[in-house]
């Protein structure tokens, strides 16, 4: 996972992040936007603004859906249920993608983690950009960032835009 | 009856003193010089530097002609080896070892040692001290 | 196949790439979590952390489903401890235990772990290569035999110089199994061969033959 379009050098980033924002209007110009779905109520929103930026762009929008495969099985395992319901999640969506010309990939995988996954997979895919929709979450009585998006911001090279929900008063865990 | 007890906590320099006040012959042995100091200045049993991992110190504080074999040591896994060691290799009739761990007491309690996990039995003696009389969470401890 | 290894120390980092690389799948189960930061960055996924003695973490690293469960920690008493958890409660068929303390050896064999790797061992037969005046060095620890496999080179001072392979006498139930003479050619004891200086010897033996056959092959070292 060594990463493979990492900027030269800190100094690399305004200009990088300055092409990022050179698209039409005040959108950025990234080609490939990765945006990874859970099946829940910010997707939407992510793919709402993933697809607003492709669509500037011309690009294109990946969507990925993971199953955290538990280690007591097989990294392949059939996982049924949990492939069913990826499979609806992903359905659901190319259904209801509202831009004819912007293209959208949807893509199912069984990783054990989803953070490390996500990182490869916008590596290899050439995302330039990867935006998540997360929840505001509790534990322990904490304000606590999901191990997911923990990861891919503290590892993955690229532009990540995080867009959270409003916070649920009653919603503790 | 003749004891060897690994470990000179607070259980086992308790358990030291206590079984030699009751005139058992007592041999105890730890690592470190400074945990005897936990024992009484007149303690009529015998102390020795040694680690119960190690056959010529279990040899040494005469673990052969031992009737009881007891492994109280802060680490759960040096009491599991040590127990088996003195079960298996020196056939001692009776060894305890203290665990933390309750999973890992049962798997040995199967492989024929006699465990004890004290965080099971120190749950149950507050819910009986909360609740008036054992119930059923205390007993299968 | 998949393998776990407790402990992502020097040696279990090492072996879970090597793993990694032939293609197996590997779970390196590491308590420290500073350490794991540092091996998760090549390990990547296959990285664990948790207590590998601990029941519920054996569970969740699916270890009911490994063929070969190795325990590297620094600890004897925990990679016996684990390996002994991983037989018993998960009923992996091959545990391997590092034994630090080579003392333990016989005790690891007897309390059921399936193999014993001695570094002390792994580091003296690295010397032996170095330095190939060391007469005897244990290889493998035949495990339910009361054998190992060791290698000893023949010196000039052998009292059986000379002699055909296969009417030696060595001591107990030693064996020579392979020899390898100087030119390096690599050939199983038969009649026609003699012992020469220069030769190593791959033999079977009992741990306690160990000292006569040094003297039988290797001869007694002048002071």
């Amino acid at each position: 996972m060594k990463s493979l379009r990492r900027p030269a050098g800190p100094g690399a980033w305004p200009g990088r992040f300055g092409a990022l924002f050179g698209g039409r209007g005040d959108l950025p110009a990234a080609r490939t936007i990765l945006v990874p779905v859970v099946g829940s109520a910010m997707d939407a929103a992510a793919l709402k603004v993933a697809g607003e930026v492709a669509r500037g762009s011309g690009g294109r929008v990946h969507v990925l859906y993971i199953i955290e495969v538990p280690r007591a099985v097989p990294l392949d395992d059939p996982m049924d249920f949990h492939v069913s319901r990826g499979e609806r999640v992903l359905r659901d969506i190319e259904n209801g993608w509202p831009h004819r010309k912007t293209r959208l990939v949807t893509e199912l995988l069984q990783a054990r983690q989803a953070g490390p996954a996500i990182v490869t997979e916008a590596i290899e895919r050439g995302a330039d950009l990867v935006i998540m929709g997360i929840d505001h979450e509790r534990r322990y009585g904490d304000y606590t960032l999901g191990a997911a998006t923990a990861h891919v911001l503290q590892h993955l090279p690229l532009a990540v835009w995080i867009m959270r929900a409003p916070i649920d008063q009653n919603g503790t865990r | 009856m003749k004891f060897l007890i690994m470990g000179c906590g607070r259980v086992g320099s308790g358990l030291a003193r206590s079984l030699t006040d009751e005139g058992h012959d007592v041999t105890i042995m730890d690592i470190r010089q400074e945990a005897f100091l936990r024992l009484p200045t007149l303690f009529r049993g015998t102390a020795i530097i040694g680690s119960g991992l190690d056959l010529m110190a279990l040899r040494r504080a005469g673990v052969e002609g031992a009737d009881v074999f007891i492994a109280v040591t802060q680490g759960d896994n040096r009491n599991l080896m040590a127990a088996q060691v003195a079960r298996h290799i020196f056939h001692v009739p009776r060894v305890i070892a203290r665990v933390y761990d309750d999973s890992r007491a049962e798997i040995f309690r199967e492989l024929g040692l006699e465990t004890l996990s004290s965080p099971r039995h120190v749950i149950g003696l507050m819910r009986e001290m909360v609740f008036g009389q054992p119930d059923a969470q205390a007993e299968t401890g | 196949m998949y393998v776990i290894v407790a402990g992502g120390g020097k040696v279990g980092f090492a072996l879970s790439q090597s793993l990694l690389a032939n293609g197996h799948e590997v779970l390196c189960i590491e308590k420290d979590a500073r350490r794991c930061a540092v091996i998760v960055e090549d390990l990547g996924s296959a990285t664990f952390q948790g207590d590998c003695c601990e029941v519920s973490v054996l569970e969740e690293a699916g270890t009911g489903r490994a063929q070969v469960f190795v325990a590297v920690t620094g600890d004897d008493e925990d990679n016996l401890i684990a390996c002994q958890v991983a037989k018993r409660r998960f009923h992996v068929p091959r545990t391997v235990a590092r034994i630090n303390d080579p003392k333990n050896r016989e005790i690891f064999s007897i309390l059921g772990v399936d193999a014993t790797v001695n570094s002390t061992d792994v580091i003296m037969s690295q010397i032996a290569q170095e330095m190939p005046t060391h007469p005897l060095t244990q290889v493998v620890s035949l495990r339910g035999t009361g054998r190992e496999l060791c290698q000893v080179e023949v010196t000039e001072r052998s009292p059986l110089l000379g002699q055909s392979l296969n009417a030696l006498e060595l001591p107990g139930e030693s064996e020579i199994i392979l020899i390898v003479d100087q030119d390096r050619k690599v050939s199983t004891p038969s009649s026609g061969m003699r012992l020469h200086a220069g030769q190593i010897v791959l033999a079977v033996t009992r741990g306690e033959d160990e000292d006569a056959l040094r003297e039988a092959l290797a001869g007694v070292a002048p002071d």
